[in-house]
């Protein structure tokens, strides 16, 4: 007689974990060090810790109730076939799920993640971990997460904010390369307090198109990182700063044929709308998440100068990450006055 | 909006209801409906008169405040108030109430 077999341990309290690593704002505990994760530095508060470990993909599936949920976002291939879906079930919290990439749970309050990961190399399951999973979590421990790139200059954040396509990814390559330091490629996750927007540092995880890494010399190829898997770009692994740090200026990318040269100018321009518009998880559209957007876009926009970076059709990222970093430079010693 | 509708509108009081919130930037302030996710940008005329009216201001007080601080005639700044305040009850970001009952 065929029997139904029922787990009645709710995902996401097996944990057992020993490791502690930090990204994204998040302390993350595993039972073995995360791939792409950086230890927690020494004294680092573990207040918004998100336990995390693996489970076999139907345990996944059982404990999700098919019939409660509620599809936030679902984008296909061409052909129709399913590339990504995320869905909410008000008592478990957000499964994210992409075929090839894994499927994971995120508690509601983002301090549980399961994933079950696919027999695929570690850089493709990663990149949706660290593109969608992490930063959910962060979201739902209270962090704004936005769509941008930055870098450290003199411990003071920079963040790149831009369409797809920008070039956000290959002016922060360029510009660890020439010397700043990695905070993040994809996805910055911030902090209001009251003295200040903080910025948490990603996972080391930075995807660049081959050519792209082509131009920075071999020389400092060690800066932006080894090589640690490839898919249509390549994935490297810089060593991101250590904790998280004050927020100093925000750059818009605004690629522009009109221009001849790259310029980078003083925002004239009313910010809200590229501001709001950088949000990543944008399918979160409760009321607290909205307020919260709106709350960080307007400490952004208080707290650090705002500038337009225009860029011409054909430009280098190599020379404008170089006027880039020289014009951090520049911003740092203005504040410092 | 009719002489004696804009004569209702400057005794009333309006406000901001609780599913709106409103935030100001450098040189706009944006006003979010939390309960369709919809952000509507103001230039710095239109945050300031939320302002007034949060202040507890009637409509035709807030005309009057933005009247002296811009110089500009009283009637021009009452027509324009009211229609701009007409613009964000319709599309639900103001409640208004007459004058005593806020």
């Amino acid at each position: 007689m065929a029997t139904l077999e029922v787990d009645e341990t709710p995902v996401g309290l097996k944990a057992e974990t020993g490791w502690r690593g930090y990204a994204s704002g998040l302390v993350l505990e595993s039972v073995e060090p995360f791939p792409g994760v950086q230890p927690v530095p020494d004294g680092f508060p573990a207040d918004r810790l998100a336990a995390w470990h693996e489970e076999p993909a139907k345990t996944i599936d059982r404990a999700w109730r098919i019939q409660d949920n509620q599809v936030l976002l679902e984008r296909r291939h061409a052909d129709g076939r399913l590339f990504l879906r995320i869905d909410t079930n008000g008592a478990i919290g957000f499964r994210v799920c992409a075929p090839y990439y894994g499927r994971h749970l995120v508690s509601v309050d983002g301090r549980s993640i399961v994933s079950a990961l696919p027999r695929v190399p570690p850089a493709r399951w990663q990149r949706l971990f660290f593109a969608q999973v992490l930063p959910l979590a962060s979201a739902l421990q209270g962090l704004s997460v936005f769509h941008a790139s930055a870098v450290a200059v003199r411990d003071r954040v920079f963040a790149f904010v831009g369409p797809s396509g920008s070039g956000k990814t290959s002016f922060a390559a360029h510009l660890v390369a020439l010397g700043a330091s990695f905070v993040t490629d994809d996805v910055l996750a911030l902090e209001i307090g009251d003295t200040g927007v903080l910025a948490h540092p990603g996972p080391a995880r930075l995807s660049i198109e081959a050519a792209e890494l082509r131009r920075v010399p071999s020389t400092q190829h060690s800066r932006v990182g080894p090589c640690v898997g490839r898919s249509d770009k390549l994935m490297l692994e810089p060593t991101p700063v250590p904790g998280p740090l004050p927020l100093a200026g925000l750059y818009f990318l605004r690629p522009d044929p009109a221009h001849t040269r790259p310029a980078i100018v003083a925002s004239e321009r009313p910010s809200s709308r590229p501001l709001l518009g950088a949000g990543f998880l944008s399918y979160l559209q409760s009321p607290m998440f909205l307020q919260r957007h709106l709350d960080a876009c307007a400490a952004v926009a208080d707290s650090v100068p705002l500038y337009d970076v225009e860029l011409p059709a054909a430009c280098r990222a190599r020379d404008v990450a170089a006027r880039l970093l020289a014009h951090c430079e520049l911003t740092n010693g203005s504040r410092r006055r | 909006m009719t002489e004696a509708n804009g004569r209702l509108l400057l005794s009333a009081h309006a406000r901001v209801p609780d599913h709106v919130v409103y935030r100001t930037f450098v040189r706009e302030t944006v006003v979010l409906n939390l309960q369709t996710g919809r952000y509507q940008g103001l230039n710095v005329t239109g945050g300031r008169i939320l302002d007034l009216l949060a202040a507890d201001e009637t409509v035709g007080g807030a005309a009057q405040r933005l009247a002296d601080e811009y110089q500009r005639p009283l009637a021009d700044v009452e027509r324009d108030v009211g229609a701009f305040l007409t613009d964000l009850l319709d599309r639900g970001l103001i409640e208004v109430s007459a004058h005593g009952d806020a």
